[in-house]
């Protein structure tokens, strides 16, 4: 897309021969010796939006991935974005602690039901999961919906159920959820970014 | 910030918009307290480092040059002093375009005089005779040559002095004026708004406000402001990563875009106060030994460091 204007340079390789370093009489292998000697760490720093409230705060979050196949990445710290425009870096004290969320022991993995009656909950697959909410949606918008209202206009109208969306969503995600919602005749939609 | 309401008072929402002081798009560092900084960063650096002790107390020799010859002989005022225009489109203190002042030439050789005082032997010696011993008109053409990228003119070994001085020239140049930054969205920010060098490093600022990134010209030592995780060359954001060495939060670390294939150091001074971007990006050589076998080539050059005049 861009085309560079900037020179691309390796110093290092072939002894720094014909470097500033070496032409001036200094001794380049003298430079380079220890190189070896220092493990090479590598890190990701990804923009991302806290998930919490509707300022939606900018965050930077960082993250190990040391090249390693075998390694998983890791987020090791999380901070504000000073180069967001609204919130210029700064959290709040629970956005400030976000890096224990993500790391949280407690934090939910994967869908898992508590059948009515039942103390346990119960781990189960995302297609059942979605299956059994659709299956819910289904049978009750069926038994509540609301076609016509008392003087026979038409209203298409499902008051039963509501819709609260989640924030760190962009325009378009919430274009979406407020249409996925409308076509169902829901009527009570809330949004975390309120849409 | 911080302002409290009683409960008579009422709100002006229109003042709690425009509370945060916006982020500044350009910085001009005080030159005589970065000269001075900068040699001090080098010897401290020098005293700890198992490699480069010699070289980095050299540089800080040139760099104590140029703060004196800045203190006993500073650039004359402009005789207008109309102020500059920074959009980011065309750099208005060009260093293809600008004519340069004589001055730049007497800084010249006031540098190799006074570091030929401190170094009278060896291959500085030599070198700094044969720049002495140029016509002024091959030095105009060095420069020239310099200035575009191309080394051979001045060799690796006289581009440092010959930059030194053209960079005490710029940096003076650049602060006669007021500038007047207009930031334009969609421009390319790759190369110094004011006199379209490339940067040495990025810095990381301490604040207020923290956390900002800005490329320091490693000609006219201004400062830009670039939003982090974003490639300061080819201004993409999908293959970024940040590399150091044996510390994971360590103040010096390098930016390498997988798109593009180059590195940028990036110089956390929120994490050490004393960083200078110059001083700590060539005592980080190491660094760029380790990101060039990792496939990645610099993006910058420093000014104390040039490669060899036929390197591409």
């Amino acid at each position: 897309m861009q085309v560079t204007r900037r020179q691309f340079f390796k110093i290092c390789s072939g002894g720094m021969a014909g470097t500033t370093l070496a032409t001036l009489g200094f001794a380049p292998g003298a430079a380079l010796a220890d190189v070896r000697a220092y493990k090479l760490l590598r890190a990701r720093e990804t923009r991302n939006t806290c998930p919490y409230c509707s300022v939606g705060c900018g965050l930077l979050m960082y993250s190990r991935s040391d090249g390693a196949g075998n390694v998983k990445e890791s987020i090791f710290h999380i901070e504000g974005d000073p180069d967001h425009p609204v919130s210029r870096g700064a959290l709040c004290p629970k956005g400030a602690g976000l890096v224990d969320f993500v790391h949280s022991q407690d934090r939910l993995r994967y869908p898992e039901v508590r059948e009515a009656g039942s103390k346990e909950w119960k781990r189960i697959s995302w297609e059942e999961a979605l299956d059994r909410i659709a299956r819910h949606i289904k049978n009750d918008r069926d038994a509540n919906f609301v076609e016509r209202n008392a003087s026979g206009v038409t209203v298409n109208r499902y008051n039963t159920t509501g819709l609260f969306a989640c924030t760190a969503t962009s325009n378009e995600a919430g274009y979406l959820t407020l249409k996925l919602a409308r076509s169902l005749g829901m009527v009570s939609v809330d949004h975390v970014a309120r849409i | 910030m911080g302002r409290a309401l009683s409960s008579s008072q009422t709100i002006d929402i229109a003042s709690l918009a425009t509370t945060a002081e916006p982020v500044p798009p350009l910085l001009q560092v005080d030159l005589r307290a970065m000269y001075l900084h900068r040699s001090e960063r080098l010897r401290t650096l020098a005293k700890d480092h198992h490699t480069m002790a010699d070289y980095l107390s050299f540089v800080a020799d040139i760099v104590d040059t140029q703060y004196r010859i800045f203190q006993e002989k500073p650039l004359p005022a402009a005789q207008e002093q109309s102020s500059l225009v920074v959009d980011w489109h065309t750099a208005p203190l060009s260093k293809q375009t600008v004519k340069r002042d004589g001055y730049w030439l007497e800084v010249f050789d006031q540098l190799l005089i006074q570091l030929s005082e401190k170094h009278p032997n060896g291959a500085i010696a030599e070198t700094l005779t044969r720049l002495r011993n140029t016509s002024v008109d091959a030095k105009e053409k060095i420069a020239d040559q310099l200035l575009t990228g191309d080394v051979s003119g001045a060799g690796s070994d006289g581009a440092p002095f010959v930059w030194a001085a053209l960079s005490l020239y710029w940096s003076q140049l650049v602060r006669q004026k007021p500038l007047i930054p207009h930031e334009t969205v969609g421009v390319a920010r790759d190369l110094c708004p004011i006199c379209g060098n490339a940067p040495v490093a990025s810095v990381v600022t301490i604040g207020p406000p923290e956390g900002v990134r800005y490329l320091h010209c490693a000609l006219c030592e201004s400062e830009w402001r670039y939003v982090r995780a974003q490639c300061t060359n080819c201004e993409k954001s999908g293959k970024l990563h940040y590399w150091s060495l044996d510390d994971k939060d360590a103040a010096v670390k390098t930016e390498s875009c997988g798109d593009c294939h180059s590195h940028l150091k990036i110089l956390f001074q929120n994490k050490d106060g004393h960083i200078d971007p110059v001083a700590d990006d060539l005592a980080s050589l190491a660094l760029d030994a380790r990101m060039e076998e990792e496939g990645f080539a610099r993006s910058a050059v420093n000014p104390f460091l040039f490669p060899a005049p036929e390197h591409d």
